[in-house]
């Protein structure tokens, strides 16, 4: 596996090749905790180059998905093939993150989410 | 009194019958490691709570055979009998192979027990133990559960589905009204599996189930094996193979399934292998041969015997991992004390450097 990491404005998008297994996700984790760590909590994960998730990958997005929301964070997917998109649906992880066909669309989600006009709140 | 011995430092090697190769007896780099008395402690509490034995019942016949795929496994699974009528089926696979995964899995399996032999509602018992285990356990594991409750007097199954592979419910039947009848269904249902979120979104489903149904539960394990070309069992073909199988009782159904084929799809013959483990010995054994793509498969004793043997030579942790250097022209690679001493190489001994691919070679001690 190799992830190659790129910034887009406020966004970390991380590009992951080949498989997410058992042996791969602590390398996978370690470097979504150095990024979350250094105070980064908005990622794009583009998985077209990715060709397998296990569970231990899922554990990994999980992990990081609850760290995150604690810091208004967040992960959203980009780019999955069809047996990464299928590992994800099964487990029902599509309710928690979501998945956009392409990088540009995530990266415009996040963007749209940002220049939205804060809600007045009455309460 | 005697002196307590540090197991802490001793790394245990993980045997993954990566089904259609031996097995690694060495972690992979960039693998958590265990400790001996971790993993010993992980192991005992999931044996310890895998059923011993299932209810007696003159309606159903169950089945079951657990095979860790890895060293330890996160599956869990019980049947247990609710009432006069009913019974519970679970199944469930926790992420993780850790020592914490072992105690997600006993208070995953815990609660879900109580909560069935409450006679709660199949959804209550699912969302109750989420919420419980949401508040206990703040930690990135989570658990596919699986729960199927089956009404022996109305012949009705419901059942849940948080994020688990759809059990497969096989017809054999041909005495079933039309609106009924499919061969082959898979139990899916809208969920996730648990610990994921606070309050879980679930759908309960209801069957119809006759005379002669086979219900087979299965964690991924069982599909998700591949092969040395990274091919995967799949559901198709255990899909193909429990028809094929269906007329067993279910107790040698289960066995077969999991023994008939080579997760390539060849298929296993008996034979003898010479098994030798990093200048080990252990001669001529019986093991199990894919007429297909020649794989070879070995039973948990001999695994064990392996274990013992290599735990007993204190060859744990031999796998290192070196930087090249160079000189003059020439990459050099130096070989750690620990393998020159094992494999008896000395200075100005001649080596013969053979590439079995492009980021692999072989290194022999030509004499």
């Amino acid at each position: 596996m190799d992830i190659q990491t790129k910034k887009a404005g406020e966004v970390i998008v991380l590009e992951i090749t080949g498989r997410i297994d058992a042996f791969t996700s602590e390398k996978l984790e370690s470097e979504l905790h150095s990024i979350i760590n250094a105070g980064k909590f908005k990622f794009v994960i583009n998985f077209e180059k990715t060709n397998y998730i296990s569970s231990s990958g899922l554990r990994v997005f999980l992990g990081a998905h609850k760290k995150l929301s604690e810091n208004k964070g967040q992960i959203k997917f980009s780019n999955m093939p069809d047996p990464v998109l299928k590992v994800f649906a099964l487990a029902g992880f599509d309710k928690i993150f979501e998945i956009h066909s392409t990088e540009k669309e995530a990266l415009e989600e996040f963007n749209e989410t940002e220049s939205e006009p804060k809600k007045q709140s009455y309460a | 009194m005697k002196p307590k011995v540090n197991l802490k430092n001793k790394v245990m090697p993980e045997f993954i019958p990566k089904l259609g190769k031996l097995f690694r007896i060495f972690k992979k780099p960039g693998e958590s490691s265990f400790t001996i008395s971790e993993l010993e402690l992980a192991q005992e509490i999931q044996a310890n709570l895998l059923p011993k034995s299932f209810p007696l019942s003159q309606k159903i016949e169950i089945g079951a055979l657990y095979k860790a795929s890895k060293y330890i496994g996160g599956d869990f699974y019980d049947v247990i009998q609710i009432d006069d009528r009913k019974i519970a089926f679970v199944i469930g696979d926790v992420s993780g192979k850790s020592l914490h995964a072992a105690l997600f899995m006993a208070q995953c399996l815990t609660l879900l027990k109580v909560f069935i032999k409450m006679d709660l509602n199949i959804l209550k018992i699912i969302e109750k133990t989420n919420q419980m285990l949401f508040e206990l356990v703040k930690t990135d594991m989570f658990a596919t559960v699986f729960i199927g409750i089956y009404d022996t007097h109305y012949h009705q199954l419901s059942y849940v589905n948080a994020g688990h592979n759809p059990p497969l419910l096989l017809r054999t039947s041909v005495d079933i009204p039309a609106k009924d009848y499919h061969p082959m269904i898979m139990l899916t249902a809208e969920g996730i599996a648990l610990n994921c979120i606070a309050n879980m979104v679930l759908e309960e489903k209801r069957i119809q189930l006759y005379e002669g149904d086979i219900l087979l539960l299965y964690t991924d394990g069982l599909i998700d094996a591949t092969n040395e070309s990274d091919e995967e069992f799949g559901e198709a073909k255990l899909k193909g193979l429990i028809t094929e199988l269906r007329d067993l009782p279910s107790q040698t159904m289960t066995e077969k399934i999991l023994d008939y084929p080579c997760r390539c799809g060849g298929i296993l013959k008996e034979s003898f292998c010479q098994v030798d483990f990093f200048g080990i010995d252990f001669g001529q054994r019986k093991c199990e041969v894919c007429t297909s793509c020649h794989s070879e498969y070995l039973d948990d004793g001999m695994m064990k015997e392996i274990e013992t043997e290599v735990k007993k030579r204190k060859l744990f942790g031999l796998e290192k991992k070196v930087n090249v250097t160079k000189s003059g022209n020439s990459l050099v690679l130096r070989l750690p004390p620990e393998i020159t001493k094992f494999t008896d190489i000395h200075y100005k001994d001649t080596l013969r450097i053979f590439p079995l691919s492009k980021k692999k070679f072989e290194v022999e001690l030509v004499a």
